[in-house]
């Protein structure tokens, strides 16, 4: 373990080391507000995350807490993501590799992984690729309820999808859009789910980017019978600072 | 570059959408024509007036003849399902769900073949096809709930059957907040506890049909640890499956439409208190 350790860390260094362009650091942090068909009334979250890119790589991650609902984790989320950008003749995109973590209970967690390929277009953003899904009892589940330990269960080859339509380019002073996807930060629903959001943006300064988002979710929708499962609102700002 | 990409998305969209518009309502997918509160106060108001079943058994061991997805038009498949437990004395037949195509006419022909429940007491439930083409109103004339529970009760034991309204893709936050009611102030003064719900929870295979939202799977699988709940039986898929998870057992049924040439229904045998069941393939 020590050994992979310390493989990973040089891998890393090296990485920094050989890469050349200019880096970027960013930072960003959200609320979300809303309530849908299981939260019980109104949810709170807030999440963190942090970027980095250097050249053409650039490394994700993130963590989010639970702030209301106070018979599930507090903390409740995390997740990493790498990304490459490549270029094929006059044709750029990213492939990403992601770990995703849900705390969502006391007795159990859900991970992901998986990898989405990336392009954008003046106002256009897709992301798609596949993610495999394990739910798993937790220690204190195992201790409680005297289950197997080994007891997992997969949900393999989900497709994760995102269209995003944006009024401006990307790098506008303000901007809003429009999404249709089943990602988020700390979830990944099944492809036969899709949420649909209403963003905008604004820089107040170089670094500073206020951004807000207004998302609605269906159930049923794949099924020719579609009802309404919930509603949340996000806030946040991101600080970007080049190295 | 990007007009393409959005004629492509709007080309497959509508490929997706008539596809199967014989037996789908293209209405469903945007408007539906009700929410599962309403229908849940529904079913509320009817189980008010009708009490929720018990039913005594003389033996500790019985049989419980479950199917789903029977797609009613053709009853060949139905009317085998029928007599097999007829025959061998289940206690209960339970429907979970896409038992019609929504159509009036295919809820009659569904209840014509149906036997009078003093010979095998019979609860369906609602799944997304018997909801299209307005049919909740048709269901609820002929068959009222969709939410309910059922008891048996043997010698020496009382096992608890839950049937939930899944036809939507969500429990609703009322029906779930009955769920969780039952659950957190009733399980224990039962043996054995399982639901029955249309729509399978888990996704074993890539397919088009959609399950309930990550979010209110998180919710039901801890509430299925806490509270112990022994089997969630499924359909919906209509390819069979089954998995454990925790203390549950999760069984996605096969397709009992005539269709389907790996068409079967599902034995629940309770044996010495053990909860056992058998795919009868037909």
């Amino acid at each position: 373990m020590h050994k992979k350790l310390k493989f990973q860390f040089i891998l890393l260094i090296a990485l920094f080391a050989f890469s050349n362009g200019k880096a970027q650091f960013r930072i960003s942090s959200y609320i979300d507000i809303g309530s849908n068909n299981v939260s019980d009334g109104i949810f709170l979250d807030a999440a963190g995350l942090a970027s980095y890119q250097f050249g053409k790589n650039q490394f994700d991650a993130g963590f989010q807490l639970n702030l209301l609902q106070i018979e599930n984790p507090f903390f409740s989320g995390t997740n990493f993501k790498y990304g490459r950008e490549i270029q094929i003749k006059e044709f750029s995109f990213e492939i990403q590799a992601l770990f995703m973590l849900n705390r969502f209970s006391e007795f159990m967690y859900e991970y992901d992984w998986g990898v989405l390929f990336k392009t954008e277009q003046k106002h256009f953003k897709y992301l798609f690729g596949p993610s495999f899904r394990t739910y798993a009892i937790t220690h204190n589940g195992i201790d409680t309820y005297e289950i197997d330990p080994s007891n997992n269960l997969h949900e393999n080859w989900n497709f994760m999808y995102l269209i995003a339509y944006n009024l401006k380019e990307v790098e506008s002073d303000w901007n809003v859009g429009l999404t249709l996807t089943n990602i988020d930060y700390f979830i990944i629903n099944q492809e036969t789910n899709p949420i649909f959001n209403v963003h905008g943006s604004y820089k107040l300064s170089q670094p500073i980017t206020l951004f807000a988002e207004a998302w609605y979710k269906s159930a049923g929708a794949f099924n020719l019978s579609v009802n309404y499962f919930g509603f949340f609102f996000r806030t946040g700002i991101i600080w970007k600072l080049d190295i | 570059m990007e007009t393409r990409y959005l004629k492509l998305i709007v080309f497959i969209s509508v490929v997706l959408l008539l596809s199967s518009c014989e037996t789908a309502d293209l209405r469903s997918p945007f408007i539906s024509y009700g929410q599962i509160n309403e229908r849940f106060e529904q079913s509320l108001e009817w189980n008010s007036v009708h009490p929720f079943r018990e039913i005594n058994v003389t033996s500790d061991n019985y049989t419980i003849f479950t199917m789903s997805d029977s797609h009613v038009g053709e009853t060949v498949n139905l009317n085998t399902f029928i007599n097999a437990a007829e025959s061998e004395g289940a206690v209960a037949m339970v429907m979970v769900g896409d038992i019609t195509t929504g159509n009036k006419d295919d809820f009659l022909d569904f209840k014509n073949n149906l036997p009078t429940t003093e010979i095998v007491p019979y609860f369906p439930l609602v799944g997304n096809h018997d909801l299209y083409f307005n049919g909740w109103e048709h269901y609820y004339q002929l068959f009222g709930s969709s939410s309910y529970l059922f008891t048996v009760k043997t010698p020496t034991a009382i096992d608890l059957y839950i049937c939930l309204d899944t036809g939507s893709g969500t429990l609703g936050s009322e029906q779930l907040e009955w769920l969780e009611d039952i659950l957190k102030n009733d399980r224990e003064n039962y043996r054995s506890c399982v639901i029955f719900t249309h729509l399978n929870l888990f996704r074993p295979r890539f397919t088009a049909s959609t399950n309930p939202l990550v979010e209110e799977l998180h919710v039901l699988l801890d509430l299925f640890l806490r509270y112990k709940v022994n089997m969630v039986v499924t359909g919906h898929d209509h390819v069979r499956d089954t998995a454990t998870f925790g203390n549950t057992e999760h069984i996605i049924m096969d397709a009992l439409v005539d269709y389907n040439e790996d068409a079967s229904y599902l034995r629940l045998v309770i044996k010495n208190g053990n909860l056992k069941y058998h795919f009868v393939d037909l």
